[in-house]
């Protein structure tokens, strides 16, 4: 027995990695995803500390200057403006970086009102079940079944103004269903293992054991979601943006500078080229990105 | 003996099956079937019978883990089954469950000071997160955890360890009635010993009572005060633990016995072979449930349930056969 006893302290301690080192690692060996991350990192940075770097402010326009043929409206880009400039001679990196930060924000701050309405009705159907699990997966099913494009558009244009924020509820309004589906399908999993018993054996209440116990549980496949969801929900933006219901200029978002650049697509390609290649980096790389931690948090890794 | 600390009367635990197009309730797997028995302070309760004979059910059932279907279950004078929310929730401490898988029953998620100290959480038992921490280390040398492993988590431990964390969860509370669900039968055998000697000095120490399943009769010999004998879901015989071993009454006792192997190639003995398998608890075999494989089965057993007769003091069997 003292033989066994040895054997068994021997075996636990050494240091053991705690879990988010662990997904680390994994994740480490999914290339792109790891690119993806960089590309998130200095992309994100860039809107974030960009705009104060830059010479011009996203709405300053640039002055027709007779010797100088590289500044004014629809210029191309030159050392003076490296992105180009708009129909009213606005530097379009400067745009490109502060349109960013408001396309950003509006892919993460609906992606996380849509998660937290979600995570809440899922919780609630997968652990109470019932009549209560019925009513609110109907709901669900309901939303579902509208057709997005066009009821985006008329909500937003009954809600008035063109603000960030009418566009981030109404990303939400629609975007909440695909998670709480998820939620509540690892939530009937989840409530039957033992350690939910197990808490329940000792007098937790069902909240402690939904919030407490269970959430954490379920954190993989939330993050997988969430991380697939900003990419989305940056497409919906543009989209919204593109059709005129999104954000309203002067504010730039990369949307809207798609739309303004379609006039002059021929003139002046570089509009479209830059926003359009902003948006397609960002939205693969989000995508790369829950890819690799979809596999990097993978279930099946047991602890 | 004096009152009983836990009195189970008649208590049936039907599990509903749906289907058909509706969804509705098709049949009930009868998991326990009229179960009576009383457990007595300070001693421990041996729960023995086949797999999906009902043990764990029983017992996660007098925990009210499972609501059951009907019967009574009383603890200390209340009929803890009659209890709803809130009021069940704060008698939960005093009754308390080590499960049978050390890995499942642990959340992965949570380090092993707030697994071991969420019941003084729960309770309200302390007011400072010191005082909580000290009680876990308290404990945590009472089960043989050492101190310093306090902020690891669960996959850091080996089976044994694990167990342990489990057992230091259940007793954190000092409870009065602990149900064991097959503590050990999830461990290597090297281990099993050591969480039982565990087990008997803790109920010692803490004057635990214990209701102890198992399917291993050497187990259930080492552990028990007396003895319950399952068979689908219903009790055939219960009796002290020496007399359930040197006399067993029921044909089904008699034939679980015979199947225990003695160590010992000389020993050449007779054994009682049940024929078949366990019928399925959906469909029940009519009148005594044994009958179908009961060697000594009599016209009578098929059409009538046998009651729980007292045989001789303490030695109670539900068999027609056993005069």
């Amino acid at each position: 027995m003292a033989i066994s006893q040895e054997y068994e302290s021997e075996l636990t301690t050494y240091k053991a990695e705690t879990y988010w080192q662990i997904v680390f690692k994994r994740l480490k060996k999914h290339k792109l995803a790891i690119i993806s991350l960089v590309l998130l990192i200095i992309i994100i940075l860039a809107c974030l500390i960009g705009p104060f770097f830059v010479k011009y402010h996203y709405n300053d326009m640039s002055n027709y200057d007779p010797d100088n043929p590289f500044v004014g409206e629809y210029k191309p880009p030159s050392k003076y403006h490296l992105f180009g400039t708009d129909e009213l001679g606005r530097d379009t990196l400067s745009r490109i970086l502060y349109g960013g930060r408001i396309s950003l924000f509006v892919g993460f701050a609906s992606v996380f009102s849509a998660i937290i309405i979600g995570v809440f009705v899922g919780a609630i159907s997968g652990y109470y079940g019932g009549i209560l699990d019925t009513l609110l997966m109907r709901f669900t099913d309901i939303m579902f079944s509208i057709p997005v494009m066009p009821l985006l558009v008329v909500l937003a244009t009954i809600i008035p103004g063109g603000g960030v924020w009418k566009i981030i509820l109404v990303i939400t309004i629609f975007g909440w269903m695909t998670d709480a589906r998820l939620v509540r399908g690892v939530y009937l999993s989840l409530k039957e293992q033992e350690f939910t018993e197990a808490a329940r054996a000792i007098g937790a209440s069902n909240s402690r054991i939904i919030w407490k116990h269970l959430l954490p549980n379920s954190m993989a496949p939330i993050i997988v979601s969430s991380t697939l969801g900003v990419g989305g929900n940056i497409i919906y933006e543009a989209s919204l943006s593109y059709l005129g219901f999104g954000i309203m200029p002067p504010t730039p978002s990369w949307g809207n500078m798609l739309q303004n650049a379609q006039s002059a697509m021929f003139n002046a390609p570089w509009l479209i080229w830059f926003p359009g290649i902003a948006i397609f980096i960002t939205v693969l790389a989000f995508n790369f990105l829950g890819d690799g931690l979809r596999d990097a948090l993978d279930p099946r890794l047991k602890l | 003996m004096s009152e009983p600390l836990v009195s189970v009367k008649n208590l049936k635990k039907y599990f509903p099956i749906h289907g058909g197009v509706l969804g509705g309730v098709i049949a009930h797997v009868k998991a326990v079937d009229d179960v009576s028995f009383d457990i007595y302070e300070g001693e421990t309760l041996g729960l023995v019978g086949e797999s999906g004979s009902g043990k764990t059910t029983i017992g996660k059932t007098i925990l009210m883990l499972y609501p059951p279907t009907s019967g009574d279950i009383n603890f200390q004078g209340t009929l803890i089954n009659k209890l709803k929310g809130e009021e069940l929730r704060r008698l939960r401490r005093n009754f308390q469950i080590i499960f049978q898988d050390p890995y499942g029953s642990l959340n992965p998620r949570m380090p092993i000071s707030e697994i071991i100290g969420e019941p003084l959480v729960v309770h309200n038992i302390y007011k400072t997160r010191k005082e909580i921490l000290d009680r876990v280390v308290e404990v945590m040398e009472l089960v043989g955890l050492r101190p310093e492993y306090i902020n690891r988590y669960p996959h850091e431990f080996s089976g044994g360890q694990r167990q342990r964390i489990g057992i230091a969860r259940a007793i954190i509370l000092n409870p009065k009635f602990v149900v064991c669900d097959e503590p050990v039968s999830a461990l290597d055998v090297s281990i099993q010993s050591q969480v039982i000697n565990l087990l008997n000095d803790l109920q010692e120490k803490l004057n635990l009572t214990y209701l102890f399943i198992a399917h291993d009769m050497a187990v259930i010999r080492h552990m028990s005060d007396r003895i319950v004998v399952l068979y689908l879901g219903r009790v055939m015989e219960i009796a002290v633990n020496d007399e359930l071993f040197d006399s067993p009454l029921h044909p089904y006792t008699q034939a679980l016995l015979s199947s225990v192997p003695i160590p010992d190639p000389e020993i050449k003995k007779e054994r009682a072979v049940l024929q078949g398998d366990i019928p399925s608890p959906i469909n029940p075999p009519s009148g005594c449930v044994f009958h179908t494989r009961c060697p000594v089965a009599m016209p009578v057993c098929r059409e009538l349930i046998p009651e729980q007769r007292e045989i001789k003091k303490d030695h109670f069997v539900s068999c027609h056969a056993v005069k």
